[in-house]
């Protein structure tokens, strides 16, 4: 018993004070978490400022007319209807193919080299999806068709971070951030 | 069905297919992924052979090129590739890497800020904060760009004399390097703080524990065991941002200027405002000379090269985080 307590090395203080190291960079955790509201606000403010006074239900609902006058031009209800199409479209399509393939990967994945480059193929599109859109759509199909596999990271992403025991019903609740991101995607 | 589930054979076999189909599921977009970069490398291929390793190289005035490209005669034979492109690999590099340090820095504090300090109230707003700005479209970012920050940086910030001083080279109208790569950075930030405070999160809370029965203090505690766990993560979260930032095209095109040149380090704080050319948002700025041929088979070898730099990216993050995942959280 003496032998074992003799052992035991001096107490050193223990590094439980706040350095100003530590302060320095709390301090920094709290100004970006500020920043960070200060941007979302002025942007959502800027643009509801600038924006909705302009926007009114009869713009929403005329379809645009060409006139040489560009301020009688206007009516947005076709680009919206576009705009809608194709976010249901691509959405369509994404879902099975992007849910499938998360599911495959998170849950399955077995033979190692197809879920290695299944991975790195999605990972290589996510980003690089969209210069490469206007660069080779011909159509709508294809359009979708892209967006779907740009969805699939999302998809993955969302899948493996929440990583339930079984990932199988979990696609529902976690579509919905990739469905909300969608719109993102065709602009 | 009142069978008795015996996991040999029932579920078993369910298990089994469902395996088969979702395997498929996920080689059908493999095989999506692989077509597409074949189709876009064999439309690249004339622009790459014509230029040779000199296609990377620098030369000539990228803008100019691209005009005698679209300009070039009806004639197959005779078309125009003469092509070097370095400029616009260049201002690609610069962005990305910009927006991708800056916001990494920024996203690591405001993920530990979400997790660890941020009073409960401000944390129920900061996290619909970052999805919003997560889910801003990129044509949005541009057009606050291109209505408040350009003018802005253009009439306050760049003097007449700064103007004048380089005037002979190129115009300082506040579509801006510095410009490009403060937007870019917003619009991938939120990708990031998603991610690591996902990962944040999923540090065992043991680990944590253990830290603090130690004595750290909560900074010590989230900075040396639950980031440094999370290192995969904050990996993977630069990759995707990375990935994010190379393809932005129309947020780019609209305020970087879209003029092919390569800012100077050399030239100080002119550096920051001088306009650059990226390649998706060349890409975007040139979408309607598709129909020529040239230009068109130009325009593909960009998004050949902008494709393969994500799949080095995507292999080359794997590669590192390999030795980081044994006591790390997965990401």
């Amino acid at each position: 018993m003496e032998a074992a307590t003799a052992r035991v090395p001096a107490a050193r203080p223990l590094e439980s004070g706040w350095r100003r190291s530590d302060r320095l960079f709390v301090g920094l955790c709290w100004a970006t978490g500020i920043l960070l509201c200060l941007i979302a606000g002025s942007l959502v403010l800027y643009m509801l400022f600038r924006g909705l006074q302009y926007v009114s239900v009869d713009l929403l609902t005329t379809h645009p007319v060409s006139d040489l006058d560009q301020s009688k031009t206007g009516g947005f209800l076709d680009p919206l209807i576009g705009t809608v199409i194709l976010a249901v479209m691509g959405t369509l399509i994404a879902l099975p193919l992007g849910v499938g393939a998360a599911v495959w990967l998170t849950e399955y994945g077995r033979p190692a080299w197809l879920a290695r480059s299944v991975e790195s193929g999605i990972e290589m599109v996510a980003g690089s999806m969209r210069p490469v859109k206007p660069a080779s759509a011909e159509g709508p199909t294809r359009l979708a068709l892209h967006t779907a596999v740009g969805l699939a990271p999302i998809y993955r992403v969302t899948l493996r971070l929440e990583r339930p025991l079984s990932a199988l019903d979990q696609p529902c609740a976690s579509a919905r951030s990739p469905i909300f991101c969608a719109t993102a995607f065709f602009t | 069905m009142a069978r008795p589930a015996s996991p040999a054979t029932g579920p078993h076999r369910s298990d089994k297919r469902a395996e088969l189909l979702l395997g498929a599921l996920a080689s059908v977009v493999l095989v999506l992924i692989a077509g597409m970069v074949v189709f876009v490398l064999a439309k690249a291929w004339p622009s790459f052979s014509h230029n040779g390793l000199a296609w990377f190289g620098s030369g000539g005035n990228v803008d100019t090129q691209l005009i005698d490209i679209f300009n070039s005669p009806a004639n197959p034979d005779k078309y125009e590739y003469t092509f070097h492109a370095w400029p616009l690999l260049y201002a690609t590099a610069l962005v990305t890497l910009g927006a991708v340090i800056v916001g990494l820095t920024f996203a690591l504090f405001a993920a530990i800020f979400i997790v660890e300090f941020a009073p409960n109230r401000l944390r129920a707003v900061l996290e619909p904060v970052v999805r919003l700005l997560a889910a801003v479209p990129s044509v949005i970012y541009g057009l606050i760009g291109i209505l408040v920050l350009v003018p802005f940086v253009g009439n306050h910030l760049i003097s007449q004399g700064r103007k004048e001083s380089v005037a002979y080279v190129v115009q300082l109208s506040g579509n801006s390097l510095a410009v490009a790569v403060v937007i870019l950075t917003v619009m991938i930030t939120p990708i990031m703080i998603a991610l690591i405070v996902d990962a944040l999160r999923t540090v065992p809370r043991s680990w944590t524990e253990g830290a603090h029965a130690l004595g750290a203090n909560r900074w010590r505690v989230v900075w040396t065991i639950a980031v440094r766990a999370a290192r995969p993560a904050i990996v993977g979260a630069c990759v995707l941002a990375t990935a994010r930032a190379l393809g932005e095209a129309i947020m780019l095109s609209m305020v970087s200027g879209s003029v092919g040149f390569a800012p100077n380090p050399l030239d100080g704080l002119t550096f920051f405002v001088e306009p650059v050319r990226p390649l998706a948002a060349t890409i975007v700025d040139n979408a309607e000379g598709l129909s020529v041929k040239p230009l068109g088979q130009t325009l593909y070898a960009f998004a050949a090269v902008l494709l393969i730099s994500s799949l080095f990216l995507s292999l080359g993050a794997w590669l590192v985080r390999q030795p980081m995942k044994r006591y790390g959280v997965r990401p």
